[in-house]
């Protein structure tokens, strides 16, 4: 399906193209905030509601909204918390419905709205539902809106995990320590009709996720359930490894999950592909990071410039993938975009060029 | 009492309390050792993976044939309100200085997809939903297209929601199309 129209609302800026220019020049919003490394907006959001609308109305600024009007269009959000700030003043809003019926409410072109809360896989999860439900003809697009605060309570909950990083996160590196806490929301609309597009979208070919079954917050070390779900969306897909320009990783930045994704990569023999993870730029974003890394991923592709993978130096990977240490100019086609998440879910999904 | 009801052909089973008196948790302690389950790592679990693992069992033990051989079991759930339970108790955590792991790794709602894959071996297509009620037409719809394209050969689909001792799973197995009319029969 058609892939495109899409926005960023993060840290670094207000829209898809804004956040790619920054992160163009090698600009990150990872601060130290009391001696915690996270990337928060510089005023202090309680609610994740204002944003999604703004988003999804900067993403429909992209679209013929005649064309959008006078077809069948479902919302699907993805999230993992919600308005979890709400949870003592107003327990309601904590139900994540609240979101998808709030914004569903808002929009006139939206006919129906739906969750998808599947941990960090949420996003990407939900774009795959989205294609299914296009080529299945359920629905003749989709408008996918990502989003997740940096609250304190997944903040308390990852610290008491260990799993933050003392310093701004190095995906892939040999030295890797843990991962930072990001908030952002991001919007991209699919469809069936290229002509909704005021730009040139993009192809969604499909993508599944898989449940590893090994462990419900330590990811599986022989990799199992990302490489049989990488195998199954190549299948989906239509396309051979070999056909894959580049590959935008989950890369936590812990040591367990990006272990895990290496030795995926490796197995599937995508040695000399060009690997990168977005989290050194604007943090690991939980439910909003599919929607938001596959929008970069799309500016990378209309640009055809690989960002390199910020934090990561050197490898211990016994030098073998290709993570990419600098910005590279480069004709990419089709792209494999790969996330993992508690619960054991691994996600992956391609695109390619029309 | 709670109620442990299956449709004639034991392809579906409903747990409903029919009072809010009956706590959760002895009921699910009663249905462990009803089942004989011996599987330690269950005692771990928040309420929701306990009831997602319980249901199951219910269904694989009703439908042994059924799963027999089958490599590819789809996962498809459904709730309310989502992780919202154990959300309470991290919250109660940060508050109290006692925030744990164990607790937090359960305030996402797709945590029981990975009970219950673990527990059952099951390396397949998951995916959860969250709305205020029961949504079959979208359950249907999704269950339809995994096994259209083959992505999984069965699917376990249902609505499976825990917040503050009340309760409530109707889970069904299919293998083939269904539509959102008869969906709604398996889970009513």
């Amino acid at each position: 399906m058609f892939i495109g129209a899409e926005n960023i609302i993060s840290p670094l800026g207000n829209s898809a193209k804004e956040t790619f220019e920054r992160m163009k020049n090698g600009d990150s919003s990872i601060k130290n905030k009391n001696g915690l490394f996270l990337s928060s907006f510089s005023s202090s959001q309680n609610e994740l509601l204002p944003l999604m609308i703004d988003s999804i109305a900067d993403s429909i600024s992209f679209v013929n909204q005649t064309v959008l009007l006078e077809s069948k269009t479902l919302l699907i959000v993805s999230t993992t918390k919600g308005e979890i700030n709400s949870i003592n003043s107003d327990i309601n809003k904590t139900h994540l419905s609240y979101l998808s019926e709030k914004i569903k409410n808002f929009f006139s072109c939206i006919d129906k709205g739906i969750i998808v809360s599947t941990a960090c896989v949420s996003g990407l999860q939900a774009l795959i539902v989205a294609n299914d439900m296009i080529n299945h003809n359920y629905y003749d697009n989709v408008i996918i809106c990502g989003g997740d605060l940096a609250s304190k309570f997944v903040i308390e909950g990852f610290t008491s995990f260990y799993a933050l990083s003392d310093a701004p996160c190095k995906p892939f590196d040999k030295d890797r320590k843990g991962l930072n806490i990001g908030e952002a929301v991001s919007t991209i609309i699919m469809s069936n009709d290229r002509n909704l597009y005021k730009e040139i979208p993009l192809k969604f070919l499909g993508g599944c996720s898989i449940n590893d079954a090994n462990h419900i917050s330590a990811p599986d070390r022989e990799a199992e359930g990302l490489i049989k779900s990488i195998n199954n969306t190549l299948e989906i897909g239509n396309v051979i490894s070999n056909d894959i320009d580049f590959i935008n990783a989950h890369g936590t930045a812990t040591g367990y999950n990006d272990g895990m994704e290496a030795k995926a990569f490796l197995k599937l023999d995508f040695n000399n592909t060009p690997i990168n993870s977005f989290k050194g730029f604007f943090g690991h974003t939980l439910g909003a990071a599919g929607v938001i890394e596959i929008a970069v991923s799309l500016q990378s592709m209309r640009n055809n410039l690989l960002l390199k993978c910020k934090g990561f130096d050197e490898q211990n990977f016994e030098n073998k993938l290709d993570i990419l240490k600098e910005n590279r100019e480069l004709e990419v086609n089709t792209i494999l975009k790969t996330s993992s998440g508690f619960g054991g879910f691994n996600a992956s999904a391609i695109i390619q060029k029309i | 009492m709670t109620k442990v009801l299956f449709n004639k052909l034991g392809t579906s089973v409903k747990i409903t309390q029919s009072s809010i008196e009956n706590d959760i948790n002895s009921f699910l302690k009663e249905m462990y050792y009803k089942l004989d389950l011996d599987y330690p790592k269950f005692f771990k679990m928040d309420d929701l993976c306990k009831l997602g693992v319980i249901g199951t069992e219910f269904l694989v033990r009703k439908n042994i044939n059924l799963f027999k051989h089958k490599l590819k079991i789809g996962i498809i759930l459904q709730n309310k309100s989502s992780s919202l339970d154990s959300d309470i108790k991290h919250q109660e955590g940060i508050e109290n200085n006692t925030v744990s792991p164990a607790v937090f790794v359960y305030t996402l709602p797709n945590i029981v997809i990975g009970e219950i894959s673990i527990k059952h071996k099951w390396r397949s297509e998951g995916v959860f939903f969250v709305d205020e009620v029961l949504d079959s037409k979208l359950l249907a719809q999704y269950s339809n297209i995994l096994l259209k394209e083959e992505r999984t050969e069965l699917n376990l689909i249902g609505w499976i929601d825990v917040l503050n001792n009340q309760y409530v799973l109707k889970l069904c197995v299919v293998d083939k199309q269904v539509t959102p009319v008869k969906l709604k029969e398996l889970l009513i």
